[in-house]
């Protein structure tokens, strides 16, 4: 699924390694959700859109929404 | 096997190689004292006794699902126990059709498990290279 992990990180000069630690996961999992290869379940979503102070829909992108245009 | 990661992820580790060493300790120990083609139905204990780490070996990878709270390192540890599992299924499968119809030599099925711990290995070499 894409998203804008790595802008909104990069926004906030944080590190993979970072923001796993303020998530309470591994810097392999972020790197896994930002490079679009695993797609967090919905409770880490949440955690990841508390983080960022943001809606999920504001970080992840809804594909089949936006095809249907 | 992953490197260790995440609390639950050092948890196995620790519980992990001690279990290994146990298993190779007492598996060299029964071959060097029972004597397979006479030995008494009381042996049967004795030859079981190294299979015991390995049943340990499972509970503490089901422990580690349990314990495991990194649900990506979660879906990496099933991925990786599925190949395991498809691996000694498919090779147990088609070899035992080649002993039953073509006289293929006989596979001894203690071999399962350390093909079992070798395709783990090798989808975990998957994984990295899938999700790097």
């Amino acid at each position: 699924m894409k998203n804008r992990l790595k802008v909104l990180r990069a926004e906030r000069d944080w590190s993979q390694g970072e923001l796993a630690q303020r998530l309470g996961v591994s810097r392999q999992s972020v790197n896994a959700i930002e490079t679009g290869k695993y797609d967090p379940s919905l409770p880490l979503a949440f955690r990841i859109a508390r983080v960022f102070d943001l809606s999920i829909e504001a970080i992840f992108e809804d594909e089949v929404a936006a095809q249907d245009g | 096997m992953m490197q260790p990661k995440s609390p639950a992820m050092r948890r196995l580790m620790i519980r992990f190689w001690p279990l290994m060493a146990a298993y190779l300790v007492l598996l060299l120990t029964v071959i060097a004292i029972i004597d397979a083609p006479s030995a008494p139905l009381g042996a049967y204990l004795l030859a079981g006794l190294p299979a015991a780490p390995l049943v340990g070996i499972i509970i503490v990878l089901a422990l580690y699902l349990l314990e495991e709270t990194d649900e990506f390192l979660k879906v990496r540890m099933v991925e990786a126990l599925l190949w395991g599992l498809g691996a000694i299924l498919v090779i147990s499968t088609v070899w035992g059709f080649l002993e039953l119809l073509a006289g293929a030599p006989r596979l001894q099925l203690h071999w399962l498990f350390p093909i079992f711990c070798v395709a783990m290995g090798l989808a975990d070499l998957l994984a990295r290279w899938r999700y790097r």
